[in-house]
């Protein structure tokens, strides 16, 4: 009996994994700006999840639990291991295989300077930007996200994209050449 | 040009770059199962600990009281030549195993909130995102903190390992403590700061979302709800904390 429940339990996890972890990878590289980080921070966060799977599944928004869980364990993590973090080799990134499927040298170049940018600013500016824009969360959502007022969202998202735009070609051409 | 396309620019540029990356989700759902499983086990054995230090710390309760009334459960004498202590003694003060033991338990059947902290921040100015993984974080717009609250079995390991730091690891209330971690470009006596003004809550760590009113608690002295106030820094700062030398 027990096991029919595990074998259910660890089925609808499944599912759930596959429903939403290219989002919440796609969040965490934005975040981390290095696959293999990212794979690690969706791999915790997952992992928290599973384990307290019962409760979680029972939840009206289990989506928006694992988000949450991800954006702690990403500023945690940064507090814990940011004496240790070194930039991207852009050729190290590149050969991994989530992305060696296609894109051309000219399209890796466009890509990383915006991952680039992201990655010179502090981690909850990115982690504002990252909410607001690539997430679609409203002002509010995100502030309430992580615990926030909404001006300072808003203040922040401001600055960030104030810094962000310069360093980013595409973005910079589009606003020069609509 | 305008703010709102910047914006919708910005979104449209993350989805391109981001629409050929895909993670390997057999080895997510593999590696995360197996993890989490152990965090299970681990979690477990934190509430396994709890319970046998609780039990242990009501039957040495007993034992005092027993003590005291100088009479063992049979009837008999404890020590013979020192008499049994007239009835207004002071163990019948103590609060007794049963008042301990059945405290009441919160069973409802309508579907939890998925976390309650024990410990909450109240201070103008400050408002905290609701907690997930066992953490929040709080902020006044400017400044921002995380809190975490962790098993009370944890704590000896948070009291010597050089990676086990934080800018405040409070002692054990009941069955948990936290770690305050400032977040960059946060100052380290924010976070020291707001650990001293955060308001404890008992929550039963095996049920964490349900709370517990709890009419006498020994490990707790204050009640239900107590300020987590030190008296010397030394109880609460850890040697390796960043913020130790804001006290010294």
């Amino acid at each position: 009996m027990s096991t029919r429940a595990g074998d259910d339990e660890a089925a609808d996890f499944e599912a759930f994994v596959r429903a939403s972890g290219t989002q919440l990878y796609r969040t965490a590289y934005l975040l981390c700006g290095d696959h293999h980080l990212a794979e690690d921070l969706t791999q915790n966060t997952y992992a928290k999840v599973f384990a307290r799977w019962r409760r979680i599944a029972r939840a009206d928004n289990p989506v928006g639990y694992a988000r949450t869980t991800l954006i702690n364990t990403y500023l945690s993590h940064r507090r814990l291991r940011r004496s240790a973090e070194t930039p991207t080799d852009t050729s190290a990134d590149a050969r991994y295989p989530g992305r060696a499927a296609g894109p051309s040298d000219d399209e890796l170049a466009d890509r990383h300077d915006l991952i680039a940018a992201l990655r010179m600013l502090g981690p909850l500016d990115r982690t504002v930007l990252v909410a607001r824009f690539w997430e679609d969360r409203s002002v509010s959502e995100t502030a309430t996200d992580l615990g926030l007022s909404e001006a300072a969202v808003r203040q922040r998202s401001h600055r960030a994209l104030a810094r962000l735009r310069p360093h980013v070609h595409s973005l910079h051409e589009e606003r020069t050449n609509p | 040009m305008n703010a709102a396309n910047d914006d919708h620019r910005l979104t449209t540029a993350l989805r391109d770059r981001l629409d050929d990356v895909h993670p390997d989700l057999d080895r997510l759902v593999a590696v995360a199962t197996r993890q989490g499983a152990r965090i299970r086990r681990r979690n477990r054995l934190a509430v396994w600990v709890g319970s046998v230090a609780g039990v242990a710390a009501v039957a040495a309760a007993v034992a005092v009281g027993s003590s005291w009334t100088g009479a063992d459960p049979s009837g008999a004498p404890h020590r013979p030549g020192i008499a049994n202590g007239p009835s207004s003694s002071p163990a019948t003060s103590m609060p007794s195993p049963s008042a301990v033991t059945t405290a009441p338990r919160v069973r409802s059947h309508m579907a939890p909130p998925i976390e309650t902290s024990p410990v909450s921040l109240d201070r103008p100015g400050w408002s905290c995102a609701p907690p997930a993984d066992e953490k929040f974080t709080c902020s006044n717009g400017d400044h921002s903190v995380l809190i975490t609250w962790r098993p009370a079995a944890d704590r000896p390991s948070w009291g010597g390992d050089p990676d086990k730091t934080a800018d405040f690891i409070s002692d054990v209330h009941g069955d948990f403590f936290v770690t305050v971690d400032a977040i960059p470009g946060t100052p380290s006596s924010d976070a020291v700061l707001l650990a001293q003004a955060l308001t404890w809550t008992k929550v039963r760590p095996a049920a964490r979302s349900a709370k517990i009113s709890v009419a006498s608690s020994t490990d707790w002295g204050a009640g239900v709800s107590s300020r987590m106030d030190c008296p010397t820094a030394s109880c609460a700062v850890h040697p390796y904390s960043r913020s130790a030398a804001l006290f010294q």
